[in-house]
């Protein structure tokens, strides 16, 4: 029996029971019967090295079985060609020039970091997870918009305990510090006797590693900075442990940093391709080439795509055991990536100016609940659809923000052909002022024209370089047909030109 | 034979202001060090907010106050060792030339450039043909230069004018180390901040 005093007590609390059944309450009852959203990204994972696509080299059986129950997007284009803009604009819809995220470790501009995913699904559950430090900064930057902000540290076994764990909340500036301080990133070390100390620890640290898992893992183990260390089925693991304890429905975004390099396949693959006889298409070298060590190229793609295979074999195991829990049902699942790779034309990885298919070129297959059978997409499409077609998929209004527009087969309408795509690399350049040295391009099908802009290497008025393809005829991008189609190439480069004018003019003043 | 090194009126243990001098001492070349690298390094971060900049630079900051506070108790530590009998002064003093001639050891190894810090290893391998053991050589070297850094303060500490200007030194270096303790408490309250409340 309550007295008066505490029954008054309680009626204080009124108020409050109020206010959350009302901004509760509701709120998560009308998703209730929604689908799940799982987001799986992998990083740097370009789709013109999947048998998947056609690649010469047998890298995704398993990804070929799953999908026959799939819808799979043959043309699915990146918004850059690296972590930072191709995530931002995953995340929000936008493309580089408008989220302005274009260098490494870049947020979002503050004023539009409120449009994202995750607050377009605020009756749903949010969790995210990166493994990439860059992609991570994003995500704190959304904090405020996630329910579950789940820390790099937590699907890294080996790490850095120190610096990760001590500043949890600011590990990415605590992280550069100590790569200044202890680590010798420039050569010289800030600190002038902790560092030979760290640095000798730390090569004790990884002797061990390497010797307890050398066995399995020839090139050693897989690794985001060569400090923190994680494993292909490990993150497996991670990932179903993280979702199966969550409440529906949920959107649930997981950022895994292979098959980045690194390259470190497991002893079941390492040597997969070794003496296979694959010759990739010879390419000139591209005036904006890195270096010419055809040796260096070759064997890079060999061990890469003996990760994509070692990958391949995790994804599988990783299908199958969300069947085997359940966790699929009621669940669309997506399944891309940030950016590709490349191996070709002297330039190599993907940390450069080119905006070659190999980097902008990825893998997005979507798989809706109880799908049985393969839908194929033809029409070009880019990451910055994911929003809307979530939202559409979630029966949610479209982000008024969003630049990209719900993906087919979900949307009838006018077909794609006219409809271009942009993706942006301008690290160069600084986020809050008119775009400088850049490389800027715009699919429409099947043309893709790319403009490179003051680069002092191409030796041009201007450091300009247009280059126009017919991706039907020639997917490998051999023949430059800008000279031989100056209208169309005109045409498109003014769309080009005039997109990211428009993008810049808040920025000038 | 040094009368005043003998003196039984001084006493042996350092006082609580030598101990503040010698660890003030010790942070000078640390920090300096540690800024000329953060700011060296500013460019690469300039893409990102100020306060990720100030926040960059309050933890190499706090990493070299522990650095301080390490090498400062490594140092009295081995001061240990040096004999009972040596009065506060002299062992001040030796304490100080010897981590004079570390720090300078640390300043080379880092900022010499690499070719140059291999040059024992050539030297090595010119001599190894008159078959000389391999290892011989660099260890020798090490060896006379490691003797002649520890001899050189320990010898000199011996006299009291030597002793008054290490002492001097010292006295003027502090000065700055305890600007350079200012920003150590800067850069302590900015990472609280970045990690009490910052999301």
């Amino acid at each position: 029996m309550l007295t008066r005093r505490e029954f008054l007590k309680l009626t204080g609390l009124l108020p409050l029971v109020y206010a959350g059944a009302h901004w509760l309450g509701p709120r998560r009852a009308a998703a209730a019967n929604s689908p799940n959203i799982l987001i799986l990204l992998f990083d740097t994972f370009t789709a013109q090295n999947l048998s998947l696509h056609g690649y010469a080299r047998r890298t995704t059986p398993n990804l070929e079985r799953l999908a026959e129950r799939a819808i799979v997007y043959h043309q699915h284009y990146a918004g850059g060609n690296f972590t930072t803009p191709a995530t931002a604009s995953l995340l929000t819809g936008m493309y580089p020039w408008t989220h302005r995220a274009i260098r490494l470790f870049d947020r979002v501009n503050p004023a539009l970091a409120r449009r994202n995913m995750f607050a377009a699904f605020d009756d749903y559950h949010r969790v995210a997870y990166a493994q990439n430090p860059v992609a991570n900064t994003l995500l704190v930057q959304f904090m405020r918009d996630l329910d579950e902000y789940l820390p790099l540290h937590k699907g890294v076994p080996w790490r850095d305990v120190l610096f990760t764990r001590l500043f949890s909340r600011d590990h990415i500036i605590a992280t550069a510090a100590r790569n200044l301080s202890l680590r010798g990133e420039f050569e010289r070390s800030a600190s002038l006797f902790l560092s030979p100390l760290y640095n000798r620890v730390w090569r004790a640290k990884e002797k061990r590693l390497r010797r307890d898992n050398g066995d399995e893992f020839p090139l050693g183990l897989p690794t985001l900075d060569e400090e923190n260390h994680m494993t292909l089925d490990g993150n497996v693991d991670f990932l179903l442990e993280q979702v199966a304890g969550l409440p529906h429905p949920y959107l649930a975004y997981f950022h895994f940093f292979p098959p980045h390099g690194p390259y470190r396949p497991t002893a079941a693959h390492v040597q997969r391709f070794d003496g296979d006889g694959f010759e990739p298409p010879r390419k000139p070298l591209h005036p904006l080439k890195m270096e010419s060590n055809a040796g260096r190229f070759e064997v890079e793609r060999r061990w890469y795509d003996a990760y994509l295979s070692n990958l391949d074999e995790q994804i599988g195991r990783l299908f199958q055991l969300l069947e085997q829990r359940g966790l699929l049902q009621n669940t669309i699942l997506l399944l891309t990536a940030d950016h590709g790779e490349m191996f070709e034309r002297g330039i190599i990885k993907h940390f450069h100016k080119s905006l070659h298919q190999p980097v902008v070129h990825i893998p997005l297959l979507v798989f809706l609940p109880g799908q049985s059978e393969r839908l194929d997409i033809l029409s070009p499409t880019s990451a910055v659809d994911v929003l809307p077609t979530l939202l559409h998929l979630a029966g949610k209004p479209p982000a008024p923000w969003a630049e990209g527009c719900t993906l087919r087969p979900f949307r009838s309408g006018p077909a794609d052909a006219e409809r271009p795509f942009y993706a942006l690399e301008a690290k160069e350049s600084h986020p809050a002022r008119p775009l400088g040295m850049s490389s800027a391009m715009l699919v429409r099908w099947p043309y893709k024209l790319t403009h490179y802009y003051g680069y002092r290497e191409l030796e041009v008025a201007d450091g300009r370089l247009t280059e126009l393809f017919n991706l039907e005829q020639d997917p490998e991008e051999l023949d430059n047909l800008a000279p031989q189609m100056p209208d169309l190439a005109n045409e498109l480069l003014a769309n080009l030109l005039g997109r990211m004018e428009q993008a810049d003019a808040p920025y000038r003043s | 034979m040094n009368n005043a090194a003998v003196s039984p009126t001084r006493p042996a243990r350092l006082t609580r202001a030598q101990l503040w001098q010698f660890f003030l001492w010790v942070a000078f070349p640390i920090h300096a060090w540690a800024l000329y690298h953060y700011f060296r390094s500013a460019d690469r971060f300039a893409g990102r907010s100020n306060w990720e900049g100030l926040g960059l630079g309050g933890y190499v900051v706090l990493i070299a106050l522990v650095e301080s506070a390490l090498v400062c108790g490594l140092f009295l530590l081995l001061g240990l060792l040096l004999p009972r009998r040596w009065p506060a002064d002299r062992r001040m003093a030796a304490l100080t030339g010897l981590y004079l001639t570390t720090a300078a050891w640390a300043l080379f190894a880092q900022a010499v450039p690499a070719g140059l810090r291999r040059g024992p290893v050539r030297w090595n391998e010119r001599l190894a043909p008159i078959n000389q053991p391999g290892e011989v050589w660099p260890l020798a070297l090490f060896l006379t230069l490691v003797l002649a850094s520890l001899v050189l303060p320990l010898w000199i500490a011996r006299y009291p004018r030597w002793q008054r200007a290490l002492a001097g030194l010292a006295e003027r270096v502090g000065l700055l180390s305890v600007l350079y303790l200012g920003l150590d408490a800067l850069g302590i309250a900015i990472v609280l901040i970045r990690n009490v409340w910052s999301p």
